[in-house]
């Protein structure tokens, strides 16, 4: 009866602990040796640190696979880095055989791919590991890169990779450093060097110096003046003197519009047109007088012809005009 | 003043002790190599005895690692990685190293009184004279039920653990149970679990031959028997804590 009840205990204890084996065993992922998976691949030109066998694969943060090879290519330099996705993660991609499956997936991945979406490593926190994710980096449409040549996994789906967000960091880093590394330091303390030795000996110029003295005599004369002008224009002379401006103004305003009135009342436009009747008249009359002087000119032309005559032939007054000239 | 010869044959008697239990090892292929009873009453001794205890300690080992690992990293909003630190100390050290000492006590102990009580009643000569193997008799049904019992009661200790680690995670820092479970899966793994079972053999083996060789190494007399039981389980903790350093150096090689 001893025995027995202890045969008991011992059974349940070794029973117990082959079902807690296989129970930890299949919990801690003997289980995924029964799901079905699809290999894809990438390529990363940056470096990978952080990244390991067994890092988690997410797609727009759901996590769906691991990586599961992480190979240097020698070729290119290239790190080749190889994924299991599980396909339980696809809720239509559940259905039918394995091949079935497989199938459906890569025809999903491609739409994928053509509407942008490409992987890129990321940082899991503040701890340094990282993993690889899937999101639309890209335009939709975008072509794809070509795969890498001479591919040993050419069956495999091809995920082009970006560079992650802190490489990019470290490249706008590096080219920031570089531009400053460029930067000719020398030459520029040079050039300073030499302005502020220019600027020293021109400062120290005596002409200058004077010009200095003189402007500073300028500005204490004119301290002075607006001190003076500042103790005789008080407040109340300077209101008194803006009034007799305003007032001043008033009785302009009030004159251009008397002027105004005045200058409508005179009646320009008729005057100016007797006006300009009278200059033509005027005009007129002086084209006659012109007439009449040319006219005149020529009386007068023939009367010196007469005295000159009579000058030289004072005789011809009694017997008249001779048929020979009187010059000759 | 200790000699040369002393120190040499101190450590020559071990090595003897353990070619001994080496040599006798093929009887366990014989049809009668085993003692049956003896091995199902040390298998309930050293195991079905042993569950409670292991249990029981297992469970606030991963409690109090969870209670302070939580402590730690609340401070950097880093609360899930609890998951990781209680998963991966149960599995790889705790675990096997929690169960072990629990055997030492109760198995180590008990291995080495009982060998040392035969001594003085002089039972381990009249084996000899009767031509039966002590180490044959005595020591490997120990050794086996051992082998036995020790990774049974590892993976009870490390579901143990792990349970007290989600006790934590779901009262102390209010994770969602699914949300624990589903991080132990994903950054635990067979290998890990399997590798720390196969070093809770190593214990189990290093403990039975302590223990053993204590109790053959007693002198004749109630106290002598009494230093040989403390002596088995001081030499027992030694022995399985060099082990395991040294087994855990040996695992890095291989990435574990």
């Amino acid at each position: 009866m001893k025995d027995a009840g202890r045969n008991f205990r011992l059974g349940l204890f070794v029973l117990g602990g082959v079902v807690f084996l296989l129970g930890m065993l299949f919990f801690l992922g003997l289980s995924d040796a029964f799901s079905h998976k699809a290999a894809v691949c990438t390529y990363f030109a940056e470096s990978v640190q952080g990244l390991s066998v067994g890092s988690e694969v997410k797609y727009r943060g759901v996590a769906i696979g691991t990586v599961s090879k992480i190979i240097i290519r020698v070729s290119d330099q290239l790190v080749q880095v190889n994924m299991e996705i599980g396909l339980d993660h696809f809720v239509n991609v559940d259905e039918g055989g394995r091949r079935q499956q497989i199938a459906d997936f890569n025809r999903f991945f491609q739409s994928e791919l053509e509407k942008g979406m490409r992987c890129r490593l990321e940082y899991t926190g503040i701890t340094g590991l990282r993993y690889i994710d899937f999101d639309y980096y890209a335009t939709p449409g975008q072509a794809l890169p070509e795969k890498p040549l001479d591919d040993d996994d050419a069956d495999q789906l091809f995920i082009p990779a970006v560079p992650s967000s802190f490489h990019d960091i470290l490249k706008a880093i590096g080219t920031s450093l570089d531009r400053i590394s460029r930067v000719r330091f020398e030459e520029i303390s040079d050039g300073l060097e030499r302005s502020f030795s220019e600027l020293s000996g021109l400062l120290s110029d005596p002409a200058l110096k004077s010009m200095i003295e003189r402007v500073n005599g300028a500005a204490l004369d004119l301290q002075s003046t607006s001190r003076t002008i500042a103790g005789v224009i008080n407040e109340e002379r300077l209101e008194r003197l803006m009034d007799l401006l305003e007032a001043d103004l008033t009785m302009i305003r009030e004159l251009g519009e008397q002027w105004k009135r005045e200058s409508r009342e005179a009646k320009i436009p008729e005057s100016s047109a007797a006006f300009r009747e009278a200059a033509a008249s005027l005009v007129a009359g002086s084209e006659n007088f012109g007439v009449t002087l040319f006219k005149l000119n020529r009386a007068l032309d023939a009367m010196t012809e007469l005295v000159e005559y009579l000058n030289q032939d004072p005789g011809s007054l009694v017997r008249g005009k001779s048929s020979r000239p009187v010059a000759e | 003043m200790i000699g040369m010869r002393e120190v040499v044959e101190t450590f020559r008697e071990p090595v003897v002790f353990i070619g001994r239990v080496a040599g006798v090892f093929p009887h366990l292929f014989h049809r009668r190599g085993l003692r049956r009873r003896e091995f199902l009453y040390y298998l309930d001794l050293c195991g079905a005895r042993s569950l409670p205890i292991v249990l029981a300690i297992c469970y606030l080992m991963g409690l109090v690692l969870g209670f302070q690992a939580a402590l730690q990293m609340r401070k950097v909003g880093t609360e899930i990685f609890v998951v990781d630190l209680v998963g991966f100390s149960v599995l790889k050290e705790f675990g096997p190293l929690m169960v072990a000492m629990i055997a030492t006590g109760r198995a180590g102990s008990a291995f080495a009184a009982e060998i040392g009580t035969m001594k003085v009643d002089e039972e381990i000569s009249a084996l000899e004279t009767m031509g039966i193997s002590p180490a044959a008799y005595l020591v490997l049904p120990k050794m086996l039920s051992m082998l036995i019992a020790l990774p049974v009661l590892t993976v009870f200790g490390d579901f143990a653990g792990i349970v007290g680690g989600l006790t934590v995670g779901v009262t102390v820092l209010d994770l969602p149970m699914a949300a624990y479970c589903s991080r132990t899966m994903e950054v635990l793994d067979s290998v890990t679990f399997l590798l720390g079972v196969v070093k809770s053999m190593v214990f189990a083996v290093l403990i039975t031959l302590a223990g053993c060789y204590c109790g053959f190494r007693s002198s004749a007399d109630a106290q002598g028997v009494g230093r040989a039981a403390t002596s088995a389980v001081v030499s027992s903790i030694f022995l399985v804590v060099i082990a395991d350093a040294v087994i855990a150096i040996l695992y890095s090689f291989i990435g574990y």
